[in-house]
This record gives structure tokens, C-alpha cells and sequence, in this order.
């Protein structure tokens, strides 16, 4: 395990599953920093602050009012400052338009969102600790969608 | 024109010859009477000089015989009346001569009459005196007197003579002033008319030179025309005749012969020849012909046929005239055309025309025909000459319009009354587009009928242009009011039928998305109830929390395999040539779970490579076999069994009623070539009576509880093999296995 900490920030409206997501990286013990924002405008705010700390993955939400995750996606790709940050799609639906449309556009990796606490943990657990330097180098189709 | 001054111009030169000849003539004339006038007094002037110098002579005898007397009267030698005794015969002689000489001169004869006399008596004189000095007795006195005398009448002599000499002078003088008069101008006069010769035949050899140039140019004109006459006549399958009917002589142009197919001037122009060429039914037209052209003066016609060299026949035209302005010599000029191909067209416009007739009497009947058909479908045909801008009408395009038929002038403005008013502009417009294009997309708009009834009006138009190059637009106008109206419901009810697809495509979207959301939350819950708070649970709570757990699992098993269908009913549908081999090993790794967990074994053969949508084959695949695994007997292991065959719907009566009952659209044919591919299993079976029923979405042979299907899958399948123009059915007995077979085309 790393001993650094990792910065992760998610970019969610469900508060069901804002909580999950804590639940979960807390549950895994791993030395993370956890930041939770309610929707693609709060993010983007977040990430242009002049001081932040910026995150080592985010976790994005698709289906989000206002802006939604592919809105947000095209944003940070677009802003020099932050096309680096790995981005995690983390989303209910796992429509084959939506994984080919979030690959094109830069996203390193896809969740779909499990049904039971154990997997979530697992697939947290997962992503977090992946290599990113070695992974977005081998951006690859095929295992963009993370299976378990 | 040529012709005309040409022959103008030798008319003149014709005068100017005889005028040139004149002018000789008159030169000759004059110079000669001048030559005679000229040599007149030349033979004056010597006369003159004549009858000068003999009357000089005869002075002189008078002198000798005076001398000569005198001498012998002083002397009386008788020596010395020598020349007195020859003298008065001299002197007689030179009278003589002087009476020749002035024979034509009155005046001078007088003068020599009264000088005979007067020498007469100076002789009798000389006599007397001589007598009287003879005498010897010479009386002085009377001699002297007699001398004299004598001198007396000698210069009465002498003076007659003077006057004599003085007249002929004169007589000189001005015969010499005419002499000279006429030396001096003869040459000058005949000169100045040779010149004005000369003059005349320079003209007239400059004027003849000018005519040969013109008489050449025309000639060389004339050699072009009757080479260009040659070729004419070559082209225009004619040619002359000529025939001297005095002489009977016959001259053929070269072209006679060649439409007789012959060389040229290959045999001898006569009648007798030329007949050996007409053919044997028509040569009493050309013999009686010939008889009669001598006595009429007029051109006639005629036609016969003719067998050229080769065997043709030819239809010839001939027509000619006796020409001849005298009765002695008349000349027959001919012309013969070769009007085979205009006789032959003839005929067959001829034909034609009794075709035409009988086309125009069927045009008649489908005129009529059309008439009915137009009434019957509502159509109706228009004309329109755009040359002279007039318009025709079938009867149906006023009963369209709600008129009786013909009881308008055809024409736009009219029409255009009928029209909606908001429509105007479509047959305004359209109607130069025609013209201009030749054919446009049928035209669109409303007319008003005249009962006011709107009606839909479709109008079609094309731009005819016929032989004579005459442009006529023709067009058909149909009624389709009720086919309007027609598609307008049709249309809303595809509008609605798109809209219904909408709310599903939204109500998969609420399936996929929307359903799936709570219910994941719910199993998540689910699972943090049962990792860390059930075990304080009452066993009652327990077993709710599993029923409550098993219910969530079923609906996530349904929310999946609906999607699963709609997506086999929406997904875009790729075809690709697969091995589905490949495919169902694939099926068989997915499933890989499930047949360790029954201790399944499957069995299969190689299956062929196929178009077909990849992802969807490998759905059927699993499908089958999980449907194979679910409903397996408990205690004995599944076994399924994959078999292909190539088969024909000829040979296999199963695909043959699959073919005819099943799918309606799909082409009924006993040759096409298809694979059956089937899943047999030793699993439950089923009751071969609802086989029908096994494939229906949500149909359920069989108790939930007992066996977990969710009556989808096998609607799936069945939806699959649709979409790659198949069949599927199945085949069990209760206990006893069943058997799903679907049949894909090559």
C-alpha cells in the first residue's frame, strides 16, 4: 500500500451514494483524502479554485443536473491545468454509448456502479490504487470498462 | 445575261465593219477620181503647152516663108523660095494639128478659123508679090503695095497669133492653178482617211480581242455548267435527249446510260436500242409515244419502266418537247428522271396512309377508351400548343372541375379562376418550368369546383416535341383527393405510431436508467444489512431479509433481460461473417459459471461461418443454453448437444411449414438454402401443446419458484433469429429433453 496519501475527489448528486462511496474508502483504509461535490458546476468551481489541492482521481458521475459528467469531462480536458488528473466514469448505466462516448473524450476508466457494498469496495479499492502513470499510458479499449 | 452581250457585241461589230469597208470604198473612189482629175490636167497643162508651141511653129513657117520671099525678091535666087514653097504645106499641117488640138475649144477654133483666112490671104499676098517681082517688069508701086499689104496682114497675123498664144496662156495659167490645187490636196485628204482606217480596225481589233476574252470566259462558264449538268444529272438520276427528227439522229447524255446501268455512250442512240431497255409491258408507251411527240408541239409526260443491265427495274419519268422555229428542222429535247425511289416512297406512303387510317379508327376507339378511363379514375388529359398557345381539354377536365364538358375556352387564365388562390403561383410557375426543362415532379395545389367542393389535384406535365418540331406540353391532371385525405390520416397515424415509439424508447430509458437506480440502492442497502446486521436479527427477520433479498435479485434479472430485449428490437443491426463457432465458445465462457456449477457438458460440431449480427448470435447461443440449464432435471447432469445441417425447405417439411405459416414477408422458396442448427438437451421438456406459447415474452411454462426463467429469454431468441431472416420452434415431451432448432439462410 502506498503511504502517500491519495487525493480523490467525487462528483456525485445522489446522496445515497455520496455516502456509499465515503462508506466505502473509509471501510478500505487506505491513506486517502476523500472530497465529495453535488454536481458538475460545483466540480468545475472546485477544481478552478486558485489554492486547491488538485485530486489524483476523479470520480465522475454521468447523469448529473445542470452539467452533466460529459459536460464536465470535455471541461477539464479542455483546461491545461487539469487534463492530467485521471478521471474515473462512475455510473449506473453502462450503455455502449456512453462507455464509447466518455473514451473518446479522454476518461481513463468506467464503473459501473455495483449493486453490493463488497464489490464497491473491491472496485474502489481497485482504481485507487492503480498505477495512473502506467495506466493512461496504456489507454486501451478494452479494458476501459473495469469488470470484476 | 453573258449570252445576250455577246451577241449585242458581234451585232456591232458588224457595223463598224461595214462602216470600215465604206470608208475603203469612198477612199477608193476618191483617191481615183483625184488620180483621174490629176492626170486630166496634167494632159491640159501639156496640151496647152501643145498648141502653144505649134502656134509658135506655124509663126515661124509664116516667118520662113516672109524671109524667104523676101530673099529671093532681092536677090531672085530661087534658092531662097525653098523653104517658102515647103512652108505653106508645113503650115497647112500645123493648122491641122491646132484644129485637133482646140477641137473641144470653141474660142480657139474661131481665132484659127479667122487665122486660116488670114494666112490665106498673106499667101495669096506672097503669090501676088512673087508674080509681081517675077515680071521683071517690076512696078515698084505695086509691088510696095503688095508688100505692104502683106506686111499688114502679117500683123494681123501676128496679132491673132499673140491673141491665140494669150488665150491658151490663160487657159494655162488656170489649168495649172487646178493642177496644183489638186497635187496639194489629194495626199492630205487620203492620209487623214487612212488614218481614220486605221483607227477603225484598232477599235474594232480591240473591241474583237475584248469580245474573245468574254466569249472564252463564257466558254470556260459553259464547260463548268455542263460538267455541273454532268453531276447533276448523276445526283438527280436524270438525263437528256436529243433528237433530230430530220435527220433522225439521236444523241443520249452520258448519264442515260449509266441509269440504263450501262457505260457511257456504250452503244448507239437510237430508238431501237434505247426499247431493248423498257420493260416489255410499257414499251407501247415509249413507241406510241414517239410516234405522237413529232405532230404536237407540246411538252408531254410520261411514265414506264424500264430493266437496267443488272436485272433492276426502275420507274422512269420522261418529258420533253419538239422544239424548231422552221418546218424543215424540228428537234425533240428530252428529259428522263429516274423516280424509282420517289415512286417506290410513293407507294409505300401509300401504305402508310391506309395504316394510318386504321391507326387513327383504333386512336378512335382509345380515345373513348381513355374517356371512360378517365372517368372512372378521376384523371383527365390537357394540350397545350405553346406555338400557338392554344389549349385542349378532354371532357374530364371540366367534369373535374364541376363543369359540363366543353362548355369553356380551354385556356390558363381560365383554369387558373378554378384554382385555389393560395395554389396559383404552383401552375404559374410550374408551367415555365416545363417549357424550359421538358418534364418536371408531378405538381401539387387545390382547385374550387364549381359547386365550391375543394379538391386535391395532381398534376403531371411533359414537353413534347413532334417530328415537325412542334413543341406541345401534355399533361395529366388526376384527382387524388381521396387518396390526399388518405395519406393525411395515414400520416397522423404514423405521426402517432412515432410518437408511441418515443414513449417506449423513453420508457426503456426509465427501464435501464431510472429502475435500475433505486433498486441497485436497494440491493446495496441490502448488503450492508447483511454484512454487519444480520446477525442480531430474529430468525423471522432473518428469513424476510432473505425473501426480500431474493425478490430484489429477481427484479434485477428482469430489468436486465427486458433490456437485453428491447436492445435485440432497437440495437443497430451490423452484419458481419462470423465462424459461429467462435460465437457459441464465446457463449459457452460467459455461461462457464453456470455449467461448473451443474456439472453441464456440452457437445457440439463445427458450425459454418455466417453474416449475421455477431453479438446477437452469441445471445441466442447463451440463451438456448441457459434455458437448457435452467430447466435441467435435478439429479442428472445436463447434457446439450449442438448439431448443424445444410439443409433446403424442399427437403425438410419442418422449415417448409416454419416457411409458410411463420413470417409473411419473408419470400416463400424451396430452393433457398438454410442451416439448422439445434439445441438438444436431456433437461424437463415440455408439452409439445405450447410450443406456441414458449417463445411469447413473459409466457412461463412452469411455476417461478420451481425454475428461475423470466420468460424473456427465449422471446429474445426468437427475436434474433427474426432479425437475420430465420426460423426457430422446438420440439420436447415432458420429462423427456427438449430440442430448439432455429433455421438460418446461407
Amino acid at each position: 500500500m502506498q503511504n502517500e496519501t491519495i487525493y480523490v475527489l467525487l462528483a456525485d448528486d445522489d446522496e445515497d451514494d455520496r455516502l456509499f462511496f465515503s462508506d466505502a474508502i473509509r471501510e478500505l483504509k487506505i491513506n486517502t483524502v476523500v472530497n465529495v461535490v453535488k454536481d458538475g458546476q460545483e466540480l468545475i468551481d472546485h477544481l478552478t479554485q486558485v489554492d486547491v489541492t488538485l485530486p489524483h482521481v476523479i470520480f465522475l458521475d454521468l447523469n448529473m443536473p445542470i452539467k452533466t459528467g460529459l459536460d464536465c469531462l470535455n471541461e477539464i480536458k479542455n483546461i491545461d491545468r487539469l487534463k492530467n488528473i485521471a478521471i474515473a466514469i462512475y455510473s449506473t448505466s453502462a450503455s455502449e454509448k456512453d462507455i464509447e462516448e466518455t473514451f473518446v473524450r479522454g476518461a481513463n476508466v468506467y464503473i459501473k456502479k455495483p449493486n453490493n457494498f463488497s464489490s464497491l469496495k473491491k472496485v474502489l479499492s481497485e482504481v485507487i490504487t492503480l498505477n495512473w502513470q502506467y495506466h493512461t499510458s496504456g489507454l486501451n479499449r478494452d479494458n476501459f470498462l473495469l469488470s470484476l | 445575261m453573258n449570252l445576250q452581250s455577246n451577241f449585242t457585241s458581234s451585232l456591232f461589230l458588224k457595223r463598224v465593219f461595214l462602216v470600215a469597208l465604206l470608208v475603203l470604198i469612198f477612199i477608193s473612189a476618191v483617191t481615183y477620181r483625184h488620180i483621174l482629175a490629176f492626170s486630166g490636167s496634167t494632159k491640159l497643162v501639156i496640151h496647152s503647152q501643145q498648141v502653144h508651141l505649134q502656134i509658135e511653129q506655124l509663126i515661124s513657117y509664116l516667118k520662113d516663108a516672109e524671109s524667104g520671099q523676101r530673099g529671093y525678091i532681092i536677090t531672085q535666087n530661087p534658092d531662097y523660095l525653098k523653104p517658102y514653097n515647103g512652108s505653106r504645106e508645113k503650115i497647112n499641117y500645123s493648122l491641122k494639128d491646132l484644129k485637133i488640138l482646140t477641137a473641144d475649144n470653141l474660142k480657139q477654133q474661131n481665132n484659127l478659123d479667122s487665122l486660116n483666112k488670114l494666112i490665106d490671104l498673106r499667101y495669096r499676098l506672097f503669090n501676088a508679090s512673087l508674080v509681081l517681082s517675077s515680071k521683071k517688069t517690076t512696078n515698084a508701086i505695086q509691088l510696095n503695095t503688095s508688100l505692104l499689104k502683106g506686111k499688114m496682114i502679117m500683123d494681123n497675123i501676128r496679132s491673132k497669133v499673140n491673141e491665140m498664144i494669150d488665150l491658151e496662156m490663160v487657159y494655162l495659167k488656170e489649168r495649172k492653178a487646178k493642177y496644183e490645187d489638186e497635187i496639194s490636196f489629194t495626199p492630205i485628204f487620203t492620209l487623214l482617211l487612212f488614218l481614220f482606217t486605221i483607227l477603225i480596225f484598232v477599235v474594232s481589233y480591240l473591241m474583237i480581242n475584248r469580245d474573245l476574252k468574254n466569249v472564252k470566259k463564257a466558254n470556260e462558264e459553259l464547260i463548268i455548267i455542263n460538267e455541273s449538268i454532268n453531276h447533276a444529272e448523276i445526283i438527280g438520276n436524270f438525263c437528256f435527249t436529243q433528237w433530230d427528227i430530220q435527220s433522225n439522229k439521236l444523241i443520249y447524255s452520258d448519264n442515260l446510260y449509266r441509269l440504263l446501268g450501262c457505260e457511257p455512250q456504250s452503244f448507239e442512240p437510237t430508238i431501237g436500242n434505247y426499247l431493248k431497255f423498257v420493260h416489255p409491258e410499257d414499251k407501247h408507251i415509249v413507241v406510241n409515244g414517239s410516234v405522237n411527240i413529232i405532230d404536237k408541239e407540246e411538252t408531254y409526260l410520261r411514265f414506264y419502266r424500264i430493266v437496267r443491265t443488272d436485272g433492276a427495274i426502275r420507274y422512269f419519268k420522261s418529258m420533253g418537247k419538239v422544239i424548231g422555229n422552221n418546218k424543215n428542222h424540228k428537234t425533240h429535247i428530252g428529259m428522263i428522271n429516274d423516280v424509282t425511289e420517289s415512286h417506290l416512297s410513293n407507294i409505300e406512303l401509300e401504305k402508310r396512309n391506309i395504316e394510318l387510317e386504321k391507326s387513327n379508327a383504333e386512336l378512335l376507339i382509345s380515345t373513348e377508351s381513355i374517356k371512360h378511363a378517365e372517368e372512372i379514375g378521376e384523371f383527365s388529359t390537357w394540350q397545350w400548343d405553346l406555338e400557338t398557345n392554344t389549349l385542349k381539354y378532354s371532357d374530364n377536365q371540366y367534369q373535374l372541375l364541376g363543369c359540363e364538358p366543353q362548355s369553356f375556352e380551354p385556356t390558363i387564365e381560365k383554369y387558373l379562376e378554378f384554382v385555389h388562390p393560395e395554389d396559383r403561383h404552383i401552375i404559374t410557375e410550374g408551367g415555365e418550368e416545363v417549357i424550359n426543362e421538358r418534364g418536371t415532379p408531378p405538381a401539387f395545389f387545390r382547385i374550387i369546383r364549381k359547386d365550391g367542393q375543394i379538391r386535391y389535384i395532381k398534376s403531371i406535365a411533359k414537353s413534347l416535341i413532334d417530328v415537325n418540331g412542334k413543341n406541345t406540353l401534355i399533361g395529366i391532371n388526376s384527382d387524388i383527393t381521396e387518396q390526399y385525405l388518405n395519406s393525411l390520416t395515414l400520416e397522423t397515424k404514423n405521426h402517432e405510431l412515432m410518437q408511441s415509439n418515443n414513449e417506449l424508447a423513453s420508457f426503456n430509458h426509465i427501464a435501464s436508467h431510472d429502475l435500475q437506480e433505486p433498486l441497485r440502492k436497494i440491493q446495496l442497502f441490502i448488503s450492508r444489512i447483511e454484512e454487519n446486521e444480520l446477525k442480531i436479527m430474529s430468525e423471522i427477520g432473518k428469513e424476510y431479509f432473505t425473501r426480500i433479498q431474493l425478490s430484489a435479485q429477481r427484479m434485477r434479472v428482469l430489468i436486465d433481460d427486458l433490456l437485453l430485449f428491447s436492445r435485440t428490437n432497437k440495437a443497430e443491426k451490423i452484419f458481419e461473417k462470423v465462424d459461429l463457432t467462435l460465437l457459441l465458445k464465446n457463449a459457452k465462457r460467459e455461461l462457464a459459471e453456470a455449467i461448473n456449477e451443474k456439472n453441464a457438458v456440452i457437445i457440439f460440431y463445427q458450425l459454418p461461418i455466417l453474416n449475421v449480427i455477431p453479438f446477437q448470435i452469441q445471445q441466442l447461443f447463451i440463451n438456448l443454453m441457459s434455458n437448457s440449464l435452467k430447466y435441467s432435471k435435478a439429479e442428472i447432469a445436463p447434457i446439450i448437444e449442438i448439431n448443424c445441417e445444410k439443409i433446403t425447405a424442399k427437403k425438410n417439411p419442418t422449415l417448409r411449414l416454419l416457411q409458410t405459416e411463420g413470417n409473411k414477408i419473408i419470400q416463400i422458396s424451396n430452393e433457398k438454402i438454410y442451416y439448422k442448427i439445434s439445441f438438444k438437451d436431456n433437461g424437463i421438456g415440455f408439452d409439445q401443446n405450447y410450443v406456441e406459447n414458449i417463445f411469447i415474452l413473459f409466457q412461463r411454462l412452469h411455476h417461478k419458484t420451481a425454475y428461475s426463467g423470466t420468460g424473456i429469454g427465449l422471446a429474445i431468441c426468437k427475436k434474433i433469429v427474426e432479425n437475420h431472416a430465420g426460423f426457430i420452434t422446438a420440439e420436447g415431451k415432458p420429462d423427456d429433453g427438449a430440442t430448439f432448432i432455429f433455421f438460418l439462410p446461407e
